[in-house]
């Protein structure tokens, strides 16, 4: 009960983080300017939680409460992903990004690659809670693929060096 | 005379069994253990138009290479427009010697140059799996193969240039798992083909092995996976990279997106042994430095 205080918490600043952010971009931003808020919000807040989960998971014995954490900070901020990428925000605006133009040509498809994750991460949340160490592993594998779903025909592959 | 009869009639019996029942329980086998191959081999990746939704195994997408614009034939039983009237012969030629049931030389863009290393029975499994499929009577889209290329004899040039026949032979003074990783990564996996770089004629860099590839099948970039420190996998784990082939997701906890998404769905359902294996022949390869550009 306590934790899902927490997750509702969570959940709730995020979003609230999130809208700010919404509102930064609606207002005078640059296409340069908004590439780098999505990919600031992809690796920092999406890809440091993830590896924050995946760390966890590599020791055999995850900690409920940092894996809790992130999973609920991945769901929230799955919710807002549409929200980066904004119109004219993507190749043709002459900014370096690997968003493809995909995006915004067949919108409706990504917005369901984008549920997709809310999807999953919300079971990642679910899940993290129970503590059952199998089932997370699955629904780590799950929000991944989840997380591929949209990278594959959406983004550009990122330059080589590891 | 009874007697002779009665054998006879066993001889039948049993011939016709070999022929249906206890056949069938020993191709059930083959059948999973080439659907194994099969995953690991990605075929669906190049074989089937996905994109679009197309029938499985029924033919791919535009691969566009230095070469030209080539499009994965239909592997299906269909007797016409698959594979459904080759025997098992046909089959292993194909992927042991890179030629066409005709006898035609095959374009390396089919990664015979790796399959060649297979094993007969693991072929023979993959042959199973793939019959067993579904057919599609979906037609062959033809190549667009750069001038000269289109005359398939000059292939025998290259093929004295760059090909040599397998099976692959294990190493004797190098564990198990090494040789079963060399054997996954090289021949049935084919790892190569994307990540280590092509000379201007389109053969693998063999002294580059698994360096990455600037120019990878459909201009996608192939990075470095040999255990260079900077720009190669050199501070992965080992349980890194098993994780990277389980799940498709880094250690950075983002994903691989573009060809290698395929890739590990396929390797997401070997064995943890087997991408074990792989690994530990993945760090043993000479450190290199990435192919830049």
């Amino acid at each position: 009960m306590k934790f899902r205080g927490r997750t509702i918490g969570f959940l709730v600043a995020g979003t609230m983080l999130a809208l700010a952010g919404g509102y930064a971009v609606a207002a005078d931003t640059t296409p340069a300017e908004i590439v780098k808020m999505r990919h600031d919000h992809m690796k920092d807040d999406i890809g440091a939680s993830f590896k924050a989960i995946i760390d966890q998971l590599k020791t055999g014995m995850p900690d409920k409460k940092i894996v809790g954490d992130a999973a609920a900070k991945m769901a929230a901020m799955s919710r807002e992903l549409p929200k980066w990428f904004p119109k004219g925000s993507g190749p043709e605006s002459g900014v370096k990004t690997l968003a493809k133009a995909e995006i915004w040509t067949t919108p409706d498809d990504f917005k369901a690659a984008a549920d997709k994750l809310t999807v999953e991460t919300d079971k990642l949340v679910q899940v993290a809670a129970t503590g059952d160490v199998a089932a997370l592993a699955d629904q780590v594998k799950a929000t991944g693929g989840a997380c591929q779903g949209c990278h594959k025909p959406f983004r550009e592959p990122p330059p080589p060096a590891n | 005379m009874k007697g002779h009869t009665g054998r006879v009639a066993l001889v039948c019996l049993l011939g016709g069994l070999a022929s249906v029942g206890p056949a069938r329980a020993g191709d059930q086998a083959s059948i999973e253990r080439g659907g194994y191959l099969f995953a690991a081999g990605d075929c669906i990746a190049c074989h089937t138009d996905q994109k679009n939704h197309g029938a499985p195994l029924a033919g791919g997408p535009a691969l566009a290479t230095p070469f030209g614009t080539f499009f994965a034939p239909n592997i299906t039983a269909d007797p016409e427009n698959g594979i459904g009237r080759w025997s098992e012969d046909d089959f292993r030629r194909a992927l042991r010697e890179g030629r066409g049931k005709g006898g035609e030389y095959l374009y390396p863009v089919f990664p015979y140059t790796s399959f060649t290393g297979m094993t007969d029975r693991d072929i023979a499994d993959l042959y199973a799996y793939i019959m067993a499929q579904p057919a599609s009577p979906q037609p062959n889209r033809p190549n667009q193969a750069r001038f000269p290329f289109g005359f398939r004899p000059l292939l025998l040039g290259w093929r004295i240039l760059f090909f040599r026949a397998g099976p692959l032979q294990p190493a004797a003074d190098e564990s198990a798992d090494w040789n079963r990783g060399r054997y996954l990564s090289e021949a049935v996996a084919h790892c190569g083909e994307c990540h280590t770089p092509r000379n201007f004629l389109g053969a693998l860099e063999s002294g580059r092995a698994m360096a990455g590839n600037p120019d990878g099948p459909d201009k996608q970039k192939a990075p470095n996976v040999t255990p260079d420190p900077e720009t190669g996998l050199g501070k992965w784990s080992l349980e890194d990279i098993e994780y990277l082939l389980d799940t498709g997701i880094k250690p950075d906890g983002d994903v691989v997106g573009s060809g290698m998404a395929d890739v590990t769905r396929g390797t997401g359902k070997l064995t943890k042994a087997d991408r074990h294996a792989i690994a530990v022949y993945l760090k043993s390869l000479p450190p290199l430095r990435a192919t830049g550009k």
